[in-house]
């Protein structure tokens, strides 16, 4: 065997490092791995659209803030959920459309990784960030540090998740899905269930994100709440929780876990997001149980979970576009850049689907998630 | 001539591949040579570069710490829990904690005689486990801002994490490279048998080096949790591998014996150039996973092909 000098090894590693900056296409965009085998639209290619015809992001971003070349960081907390990918699907699809360099960077689910990568992100220069906390407590310190060191200068702006308090003096606002409306019209949609159906007691379990992010806090509690301030809190009776982590398999496994426990107990589950309620209902097929004979309801309402609300398994969605999340993550970053006086709370509509409206729904939802019907 | 490039090739490579960096990092981006930027990467790789300290000693032993990530996370939880009895008590507490762990790893390996890689796994468990009770599993945070300070005041406009690691270093270079203590710690990694022979106390010694490993992530540990006022059982999470990692790119054996800190915390350095690199260049999402792994890989190569060359002199 050819021996091999340290030498060698060592300008093997600088070779790679070279090439993969080579690979990268001395850009920011990411090559998206599909979410499922229905994707099929190259996510790098902004849609064919008839010669001439302006499409919607043309017209949206054309004011000269997005025409120019803006430094805008965004720190992700994992990029790797099937809803993240969808959601970076779409932004950088809607990236054809405006100048801004883009300086993306993922902590692939590491708390500290994520404070260090703020404060790489905010030491390269920026004009804007965008921070998804993981953390929602720990990244406060980290997110007022690097804003006292840009001279309080750098517009800093939370999306998707917010920090605890959510609002500081080091942002300028926040934008996304309101998650505790979503967790009220889960709480509402229930309530109207069980009066419609007569129904005197609902068990029900619950799978919940990540531990320790705002998400999972407030989507509970606008549900929780609704609960209480209808005076029904005594027919709904929690069996069990657990964190399901966004997951589809962890959503399952969990899923797997109270069915052993509670059987036939179980009246309905609510999963915090739809891969979670996919991972369950594939729990409940496995397990035996037919359509309807445990209700699931979830949030997001990607083109699976939607399609499922089509064959019966999924009662009700509340839903979270990720199309919707960029423009209003970019309309709002562009105001700030403009000087323009901004609200500081921004949020995404979130409608409902059920089977009433499905129909009506799941080719739009096709649309944002790249779905070939 | 060539023999002395050779050699400064060999002896240089890690401060060749940070000038590397350097270089082509401040021509993509001009702000990168600002002081700041350069005392944010300093600061970012202290976490991990104070626990790589405990890790040099430990593999240049020849043995193996797999709880040093849990032991971080747990001290976070425990300084903040006891914040509210006070600063020093609460710091205090937090370094006990990692004496104990330590002391429990050195005495299940010296003792028990149970392989280090399975004996830290299993403590490993057990203090993310505990970090998790106490937590509740939640991110605890803490009520007294002055803790903070640990972490981010300045010393004459330096960091006080950046002294606080290099003073560290220092001192766990002189001790390696200038002590008895030192000697013995390459002489039992080297051979322990010959050194038990040659009358070291080799279990007292690796008790210690476990307990020294402990007592650093706990140092790191309470810098964590002071840079952010928080404490999490999920912290330290991906911590272990990488400060492995950066041990064996700095030029410690795996196999014990050789090694060094000047090195390790050279690799430290490297690393957290890498990460930046990353966000200068703007590398996507998944190639950063692949830099990562490619990184891992080549320095398990790097450490292979060392040992293999070192025992073809002996």
């Amino acid at each position: 065997m050819r021996k091999i000098t340290l030498l060698t090894v060592v300008i093997v590693l600088c070779l790679s490092l070279i090439s993969t900056y080579a690979l990268s296409g001395c850009a920011a965009e990411p090559v998206e791995q599909p979410a499922d085998e229905q994707i099929v639209e190259d996510p790098e290619e902004p849609a064919d659209e008839p010669a001439g015809e302006p499409v919607e992001e043309e017209l949206m971003f054309q004011d000269e803030v997005f025409q120019t070349p803006y430094k805008i960081g965004f720190s992700a907390p994992y990029m790797d959920a099937p809803y993240d990918s969808a959601f970076w699907r779409n932004w950088h699809k809607k990236e054809a459309y405006i100048e801004w360099e883009f300086y993306i960077a993922d902590a692939q689910s590491d708390a500290s990784n994520q404070f260090n990568q703020i404060q790489d992100l905010a030491a390269r220069g920026l004009d804007g960030l965008f921070i998804k906390p993981f953390d929602s407590r720990g990244v406060v310190p980290v997110i007022n540090e690097v804003w006292e060191r840009s001279d309080k200068t750098l517009p800093i702006i939370t999306h998707a998740a917010g920090t605890e308090p959510s609002q500081l003096e080091s942002l300028v606002a926040h934008t996304g899905p309101d998650y505790y409306l979503q967790g009220r019209a889960v709480g509402e949609t229930w309530v109207q269930y069980i009066e419609e159906n007569n129904i005197e007691k609902m068990n029900y379990v619950m799978i919940l994100g990540v531990a320790g992010q705002d998400i999972v806090t407030m989507r509970k509690e606008g549900m929780l709440d609704v609960l209480e301030e209808k005076g029904v809190s005594d027919r709904f009776n929690l069996l069990g929780e657990q964190y399901g982590d966004w997951m589809n398999d962890l959503g399952q496994t969990v899923m797997e876990n109270f069915l052993t426990t509670f059987g036939d107990e179980i009246d309905m589950v609510y999963a915090q997001n739809d891969d979670m309620g996919i991972g369950a209902i594939n729990a409940i097929r496995n397990a035996g149980y037919e359509k309807g004979d445990i209700l699931v309801n979830s949030i997001d309402a990607g083109y699976e979970g939607v399609k499922l609300i089509e064959e019966g398994w999924m009662t009700f969605i509340i839903m979270q576009s990720p199309a919707f999340e960029v423009d209003i993550a970019w309309e709002v970053m562009g105001d700030v850049l403009q000087g323009k006086e901004v609200e500081f709370y921004n949020y995404i509509e979130s409608p409902y689907i059920s089977e009433e409206n499905v129909d009506e729904w799941l080719p739009k939802i096709a649309e944002i998630w790249g779905v070939d019907e | 001539m060539i023999n002395w490039l050779k050699d400064f090739l060999n002896k240089g490579k890690l401060l060749i591949i940070i000038l590397i960096l350097i270089t082509s990092m401040s021509i993509v981006d001009p702000t990168f040579l600002h002081i700041t930027s350069i005392y944010s990467i300093f600061e970012n790789v202290t976490i991990m570069g104070i626990l790589a300290i405990g890790m040099t000693y430990l593999l240049i032993s020849g043995d193996f710490d797999l709880s040093i990530g849990a032991v971080l996370s747990l001290v976070t939880v425990v300084v903040i829990i006891f914040q509210e009895n006070g600063i020093m008590l609460s710091v205090f507490v937090g370094l006990i904690v990692g004496l104990l762990v330590g002391a429990a790893n050195g005495i299940i390996v010296v003792k028990a005689k149970v392989n280090s890689f399975i004996a830290t796994l299993g403590t490993m468990v057990v203090a993310k486990g505990i970090a998790l009770v106490l937590s509740s599993s939640r991110t605890v945070g803490g009520d007294n801002p002055a803790f903070l300070l640990l972490y981010r005041n300045t010393f004459f406009h330096i960091p006080l994490p950046i002294i606080y690691t290099a003073i560290l270093y220092g001192v766990a270079g002189y001790l390696l490279k200038n002590t008895k203590f030192g000697k013995y710690t390459f002489g039992i990694g080297g051979n322990e048998h010959s050194a038990m022979l040659a009358g070291i106390n080799v279990n007292a010694y690796k008790f210690f080096y476990f307990v020294f490993c402990s007592l650093m992530a706990a140092i790191a540990g309470i810098l964590f949790a002071s840079r952010t006022n928080t404490g999490s059982a999920n912290y330290g999470d991906n911590f272990t591998l990488l400060v492995i990692a950066a041990v064996v790119l700095g030029g410690t054996s795996l196999f014990g014996g050789y090694g060094g800190v000047w090195g390790t915390f050279q690799a430290v350095v490297i690393l957290g150039l890498i990460e930046r690199a990353m966000i200068i260049f703007r590398i996507g999402s998944w190639y950063q996973y692949l830099v990562r792994g490619l990184i891992i890989l080549i320095v398990v190569l790097i450490s292979t092909i060392s040992e293999r060359r070192r025992k073809n002199y002996i």
